[in-house]
């Protein structure tokens, strides 16, 4: 069951960041940051193969594949996003934390700006 | 899963530890403050390979290019 | 896996124990200025006092001493007896260089025991005095500061051995 050998490893990963957080701070930081990335990692070929199976199942819907793909994209961003976020958080330093967060959020409303305009062409064809 | 990756930086970081406490009890201060960051470069090389990684993968996952 | 195991108590061994030969560099050194003192001490009475020819006054604190001074004294006297025709000064100068490598003294120490020889046996009474309280005296100063040296050294290097072996290791592995 690899969900035993993962929280397994994050917590000896924690045991080792906090013994080592009060003689050096950076290097428990990037301990936590290797395991996290570590277990995105060891996952993310489970969510790719869950993500072409969504790929397959809308190309059978007839959606435009421009939105899917933006969609993806937009998940992507997000993701990245949090996890730059987080790990600024865990260095304490929340301003960058925030201020990744606000960059996240601008990219994802460019991207989707496309769409809204589209959306909002139909609404105004279908109102008079 | 390499897992041995971060047992390698735990070891790296309590060696550094006490690298730079007996450096500092014996009074070389400036070689205690060069290991710690000797040590810290170490490890930061052998992270970022692996965000390099993530970032790829997440990239071509999402089809972010 | 096993020859992995092997290879890291390798390194390990191999670089404590270079911090430990570091370290006991500075203990040695110690050690050796002060037996030089003794026999100083004991050569000023000898020829200060009791007027014994110099290579046999050598030769009998040579075996009282430990190694490794011994040996120098030793070769000392043993050139001397030898009648061979060298002064005192080269035949101090000879046993320095001959014995150079046992001992675990510095430069400067080994610069003042040479500058002390060149006045052994070839002035008179009262100049041998002052000789021999000038090099007491400076073998004096070079002791504490050996002593500094080894208190602030000598765990350093033990432990910096150890801590880098466990690096390599670390790095390695």
């Amino acid at each position: 069951m690899e969900i035993i050998q993962i929280v397994a490893i994050s917590i000896i990963a924690v045991v080792l960041a906090v013994l080592i957080r009060q003689h050096r701070p950076e290097i428990a930081l990037q301990i936590s940051v290797v395991t996290g990335l570590l277990i995105f990692l060891t996952v993310i070929i489970k969510l790719a193969s869950v993500l072409e199976e969504l790929q397959g199942f809308v190309g059978r819907i007839n959606i435009d594949m421009a939105y899917i793909s933006t969609i993806f994209r937009i998940v992507g961003i997000a993701y990245i996003a949090e996890f730059g976020a987080q790990v600024c958080k865990d260095a304490g330093e929340n301003s960058i934390a925030s201020k990744i967060e606000l960059a996240g959020k601008v990219i994802i409303l460019v991207l989707a700006v496309p769409i809204l305009m589209a959306l909002m062409e139909l609404i105004i064809q279908i109102i008079p | 899963m390499d897992v041995n990756i971060i047992f390698k930086i735990g070891a790296i970081g309590i060696l550094v530890a006490a690298l730079y406490m007996v450096l500092k009890s014996t009074g070389r201060e400036e070689l205690a403050l060069m290991a710690a960051l000797g040590g810290l470069v170490v490890v930061l090389m052998m992270v970022i390979q692996m965000i390099s990684e993530l970032f790829e993968n997440v990239r071509t996952m999402f089809h972010l290019y | 896996m096993i020859i992995k195991l092997f290879g890291c108590l390798i390194i390990m061994a191999c670089s404590t124990s270079g911090g430990y030969l570091l370290a006991i560099g500075y203990t040695r050194r110690v050690r050796e200025l002060r037996v030089f003192q003794q026999a100083l001490q004991v050569l000023e009475s000898e020829i200060l006092f009791t007027s014994t020819p110099l290579p046999q006054a050598v030769l009998q604190i040579a075996s009282r001493l430990d190694r490794p001074v011994d040996r120098l004294f030793g070769l000392f006297g043993h050139i001397l007896e030898q009648r061979v025709g060298h002064t005192a000064g080269e035949a101090w100068n000879m046993a320095i260089d001959g014995t150079r490598d046992l001992l675990c003294l510095d430069r400067e120490d080994i610069d003042i025991v040479r500058s002390f020889g060149q006045n052994l046996g070839s002035t008179d009474k009262e100049n041998q005095e002052k000789s021999f309280r000038l090099v007491k005296y400076q073998l004096e100063t070079q002791l504490r500061k050996a002593e500094d040296k080894r208190n602030k050294n000598e765990k350093l290097c033990k432990n910096l051995g150890f801590l880098l072996g466990a690096a390599l290791v670390t790095l390695l592995v």
